[in-house]
């Protein structure tokens, strides 16, 4: 394995969790999953050689990520065949899926995500993520004060959606 | 429920993460060196045999130009021919290069208006132009084939070329009318994704 293959597994291993979120907040069916995780790790792998040092790894990966995710998202893939542990780039321990999978707020979360469009979708993970306005601004490409007038909106739909929970 | 509440919720779920998560080395390695497969795969796929189709059609249409450049009526025919394949390939390299030139790592609204735009553009070129030049490729066709492949002057055979020449100029408004009754969905969805980013893009008050 060359230096620049070693490198690229390492950040993916450092930026798993991004890559998992994503593709749980796009794919709600686990069989379609594992053909948005692995690619997008093909096009950052293509990307990787282009990575400019200007903007922070994160940055970079957000982008290819969510590109990615929205485009597979907007395809409406066919399934092709069922996910198993083996063909999925990025998974959960056993035992902890099985526990995950009973937490009702997670659920809720991500159902509240998988109702937003695209870009919306986007914008809360980056939001949750704890990235500042800036941040998200750059990633999506829109100014600052149209990121904070976004989340307002969305907290002011989030108190109509939850106000029964 | 607050959205600070979610947001707790998330960084609890977060931390979990870090300890469940696991990555399939074996399975990355193998992704990753799998550098044939591509997100515009496809695209670029019928991108490439359209234009090699076209590229191959231009040879029999310019000898046939150059044999008949002193007869206009077999000239404009075959003309025609040349430059809707002359137009196919404009587009297919414009297509290519602007997939290749494509870097995800731009804004998510930048990249998503561009591939909408080539998908949008794409669905037009195939769809409406190509479909509204079919009773004029029919009819060109007729004439440059029957002369370059048996030597038949179609202008000879009135009876024959009216009746399809009344047909094609009938058919052109049925074309029309169906393409507005039946409207290309993909057509459709790629217009309310470019409306749902611009609106996205749009600074709210």
């Amino acid at each position: 394995m060359d230096i620049q293959e070693e490198k690229f597994l390492m950040v993916i291993q450092n930026h798993k969790k991004i890559i998992y979120k994503i593709c749980h907040s796009y794919c709600p069916v686990a069989e379609d999953r594992k053909d948005l995780e692995q690619e997008i790790v093909l096009q950052l792998w293509k990307s990787f050689d282009r990575y400019n040092a200007q903007y922070k790894l994160s940055t970079w990966l957000y982008r290819i990520a969510l590109n990615v995710a929205i485009s597979f998202h907007r395809k409406e893939k066919k399934r092709r065949y069922h996910a198993n542990v083996e063909d999925q780039v990025i998974y959960l321990t056993t035992d902890w899926a099985q526990q995950e999978a009973l937490t009702e707020n997670m659920q809720l979360l991500y159902q509240f995500i998988n109702q937003l469009d695209a870009m919306h979708r986007a914008l809360m993970i980056l939001y949750l993520d704890n990235h500042s306005h800036e941040e998200i601004s750059e990633i999506l490409g829109i100014s600052e004060s149209n990121v904070g007038t976004k989340i307002s909106r969305v907290k002011q739909k989030l108190k109509q959606q939850f106000s029964k929970v | 429920m607050e959205l600070q509440e979610l947001k707790n919720i998330w960084n609890e779920h977060d931390k979990n993460l870090d300890t469940h998560v696991q990555v399939n080395q074996q399975l990355l390695k193998r992704v990753s060196l799998d550098k044939a497969r591509s997100l515009m795969g496809n695209f670029k796929f019928s991108n490439i045999i359209e234009l090699i189709a076209s590229a191959i059609w231009l040879w029999p249409m310019a000898y046939f130009m150059a044999n008949h450049y002193a007869e206009p009526k077999f000239m404009i025919p075959a003309l025609i021919l040349f430059l809707i394949a002359v137009l196919t390939m404009a587009w297919n390299v414009y297509s290519l290069v602007t997939v290749w030139q494509l870097n995800l790592d731009m804004p998510i609204t930048r990249i998503q208006k561009k591939l909408e735009k080539m998908n949008l553009y794409n669905n037009l070129f195939h769809r409406n132009l190509l479909f509204l030049l079919m009773p004029l490729v029919y009819l060109t066709f007729m004439i440059v084939a029957a002369k370059g492949l048996l030597g038949i002057d179609m202008y000879q055979h009135w009876n024959f070329m009216l009746p399809q020449i009344i047909g094609c100029i009938l058919l052109a408004p049925v074309i029309i009318w169906m393409l507005k009754k039946f409207p290309d969905r993909k057509l459709e969805e790629a217009l309310r994704f470019l409306k749902e980013i611009r609106k996205f893009e749009k600074e709210d008050q």
